[in-house]
């Protein structure tokens, strides 16, 4: 066992006030640091239980994937800039609103094709917004990304296309996918805007496919759609055996520091690495790349050989700590493992031990797992993930045994225990301990909120002759059989629950936690969000599987939907009760925006829901305020 | 029928309002809307309310007023768990009543048996 540490001795965490104070909501995460830190201060413990809906907005762009169209999911964090509300919706659409009466300015149809070319199902994260500081049209854009991989640039005050912008105010960032294009780049997430440039990844086509487009990370142009560099993430020598390795999710950036910070997502096959043992030091891991040229300045590997899927989920958190006099730039990255690896952002290096330990090996034909894999214990990983829980007796009982024999027939040797044919229990599962909502930070007191899932997973490595005789429906899903073609597997993937369907392994489901980042300590941890089975909810003790994320206020509130229950809530962020709750359409996993409008704290959620948590979806966009 | 025998029925068929508002939603979401679950609560106090109606609307032999009376409770008691974990405290509430309802009607009818 290695360490690697900085001197550790007192350590503070002092307020990085340069990237928290903010009343607007002008990108995925709030800001450029994505602390999801909002100055928004008249709503407190003490006020929360005033809040009233100020408006609620329905987009109309919504399928339940019954009819001619793919399901929706729609995860976007609205961006409010320039006095306006901005959504991105699943049919590809800009709305813009006025955020106190959610009154339609303009809408903006991108008319891509709604087919689910990678995804399966119609996503969007939102839109981007920049501006030049100069006055006239298209001074102030708002960029949107596609499905099929075109990228609109719209006027933020009246919607219509910015000429200047690419061909006409749509770039076809397809262009640059010349290698294994075997799927288009879509463009899901918004770009990270970073003064004049635009910083863009894409997302593929998980599992399908054993070689795929090298993931890269693309700096365009924000006025005229300009390449202006384009950084690869897989060594050239490998790209004939592997691809991906992309950024699918949101991006974080230092401007001072020049620096984008890139959570950079697992190679191809995900679940199976024979055909690329040599070392991709860049897949799995949080990259520092130099903003003006695309180099690579640093990159931190958490995961060695990924064959989980367990990629880097979210944009890192930027906060300065002090330690011994000196303020460090820090960088926390949450990882689906459960992980917050916290680094010196300048560098890389580690400000808590990051412990390298033995894991299990693979016997799947071909494989050769890494020996360790690094471990960052401090702070404690979130929602409990380095221990598989305990078969829950309720759901034993009920299927009379089966899931304590799963328990014995499954392989489960610890986190990082291979897939394997005879079946691998997975946790955390690959939607992660984390997920794209990350975890927020308030920069006064340098205390992070995260929430986080615990599924128990079941993947099962299927030897190609015998997939392909199965020759099972799908693909690129988000569980059941995916074929990896090209791979000597197929894999099947489920979570792992009884024969009604209740899950084998004991609750909570999922939980909020707080933790001081001066010392690593957890302050608390609790249950968080209600399950819901065929429309019961259990108890809240339960808790529940969450996608989005949190919003932590300079109030002393946490916002945050996320869970299967459909309510979106409030906690005290300092003991993670839960002061308020409404109940919306469907689970609300984006993160909310959370801003100050004409002297008036707003908090707005997307509600889109998520096959992943139920099969819930809707296009209501929902507004609180504090009764007047 | 006398008017006090018809006590239990107003909440038994007040739960059958409130849970097929619960599965059907026709004022917005109810957070269960369209799940097994409030099918089965509707189907619950469905019951409830028939078999409430016919113990107390007619003259039955003894052995199937007690049967009919013990499934009547048993299924009011289902209905009310399946209303908390589906979050419907109206029906929840609904059931109880029709519960403490019957019991008084029962029990006045045994006074007067007795």
């Amino acid at each position: 066992m290695t360490a690697r540490i900085l001197p550790a001795a007192l350590a503070l965490i002092t307020a990085t006030a340069a990237h928290a104070q903010q009343d607007s909501w002008t990108a995925f995460h709030g800001d450029l640091a994505s602390t999801k830190f909002s100055n928004a201060g008249t709503i407190t413990p003490e006020t929360v239980g005033d809040l009233e809906r100020a408006w609620e907005y329905h987009t109309g762009d919504v399928s339940d994937g019954s009819a001619d169209l793919p399901q929706t999911v729609w995860s976007a964090t609205p961006i409010y800039a320039n006095g306006t509300l901005y959504l991105g919706t699943p049919f590809y659409r800009i709305v813009a609103l006025d955020p106190a009466t959610g009154a339609e300015r303009w809408t903006y149809d991108s008319k891509s094709r709604l087919e689910p070319l990678t995804q399966p199902a119609l996503k969007n994260r939102g839109v981007a917004y920049w501006q030049s500081g100069q006055t006239g049209i298209c001074e102030k854009r708002v960029f949107l990304g596609t499905m099929d991989a075109e990228l609109h640039a719209v006027d933020a005050d009246t919607g219509q296309r910015c000429a200047d912008f690419a061909e006409g105010g749509v770039l076809n960032v397809n262009q640059w996918n010349e290698v294994n294009d075997v799927f288009p780049f879509s463009l899901l997430q918004p770009p990270l805007v970073v003064g004049d440039v635009l910083l863009l990844g894409w997302a593929g086509k998980d599992w399908a496919y054993a070689v795929a487009p090298p993931g890269n990370l693309l700096a365009l142009d924000a006025r005229t759609g300009e390449l202006l560099w384009d950084t690869g993430f897989i060594p050239p020598e490998m790209i004939p055996q592997t691809g991906t390795a992309n950024i699918w999710t949101a991006m974080t950036a230092d401007a001072e520091l020049g620096l984008v910070y890139a959570p950079v997502s697992s190679p191809s096959p995900n679940y199976w690495g024979g055909d690329r043992t040599e070392p991709l030091p860049l897949a799995t891991s949080v990259t520092a790349l130099d903003i003006a040229s695309g180099e690579v300045v640093w990159t931190f590997q958490h995961v060695r050989h990924d064959i989980w899927d367990y990629d880097t989920p979210s944009a890192p958190t930027l906060v300065d700590i002090t330690r011994d006099g000196q303020t460090i730039p820090a960088l926390v990255q949450a990882t689906k493992q459960g992980f917050l690896f916290v680094l010196d952002r300048r560098t890389g290096e580690p400000l808590f031990p990051i412990e390298e330990r033995p894991v299990p090996e693979s016997t799947a034909e071909g494989e050769v797992t890494a020996p360790t894999q690094p471990f960052a214990m401090t702070p404690a990983p979130v929602g409990g993930a380095m221990e598989l829980p305990e078969v829950w007796p309720l759901a034993d009982i009920a299927s009379f045994g089966q899931c304590s024999r799963d328990r014995e027939k499954y392989l489960y040797q610890g986190i990082y225990t291979p897939p394997s044919e005879q079946g691998t229990l997975m946790f955390p599962g690959t939607a992660g301990a984390t997920n794209w909502g990350g975890v927020a930070v308030d920069p006064r007191s340098g205390i992070l909120y995260s929430n986080a899932s615990r599924i128990v997973q079941l993947i099962q490595l299927i030897p190609r002759a015998e997939y392909d005789a199965l020759n099972p429906a799908g693909g690129g899903s988000e569980e059941g059989y995916s074929p990896q073609q090209g791979s000597p597997y197929g894999i099947y993937l489920t979570d792992w629950s009884n024969w009604a369907g209740i899950p084998c392994w004991k609750p909570p489901f999922g939980t909020f936690s707080a933790i001081d980042l001066a010392s690593g300590e957890l302050l608390y941890e609790v249950p968080f969000g209600k399950a819901q089975f065929h429309g019961f909810y259990g108890l809240s003790d339960w808790g529940s599987p969450t996608l989005g994320g949190p919003v932590v206020t300079a109030g002393g509130v946490v916002f945050i939907g996320a869970s299967m229950d459909s309510r979106v809530r409030a906690l005290d962020a300092a003991t993670g009760e839960e002061l308020w709750s409404d109940l919306v359409e469907a689970p609300a996993v984006s993160i909310p925006a959370v801003f100050t409008h004409e002297g008036e704290d707003y908090a707005v959620f997307a509600v889109g829901g998520n096959s992943i948590l139920k099969p819930e979806v809707s296009d209501q966009a929902v507004a609180y305020r504090l009764k007047r | 029928m006398n008017k006090v025998n018809a006590i239990p029925l107003l909440p038994a068929l007040a739960a059958v309002v409130l849970a097929g508002v619960a599965l059907s939603a026709p004022f917005g979401n109810t957070g269960v809307d369209g799940t097994l679950g409030a099918g089965l609560a509707l189907l619950g106090s469905v019951f409830v309310a028939l078999v409430v109606a016919v113990v107390l609307m007619r003259p039955l032999p003894r052995g199937w007023f007690a049967a009919l009376v013990t499934l009547a409770i048993i299924a009011a008691l289902l209905t009310a768990l399946a209303a908390y974990f589906l979050m419907q405290m109206l029906l929840l509430g609904a059931m109880v009543v029709t519960l403490l309802a019957l019991a008084f009607v029962l029990s006045g009818h045994r006074r007067s048996l007795s």
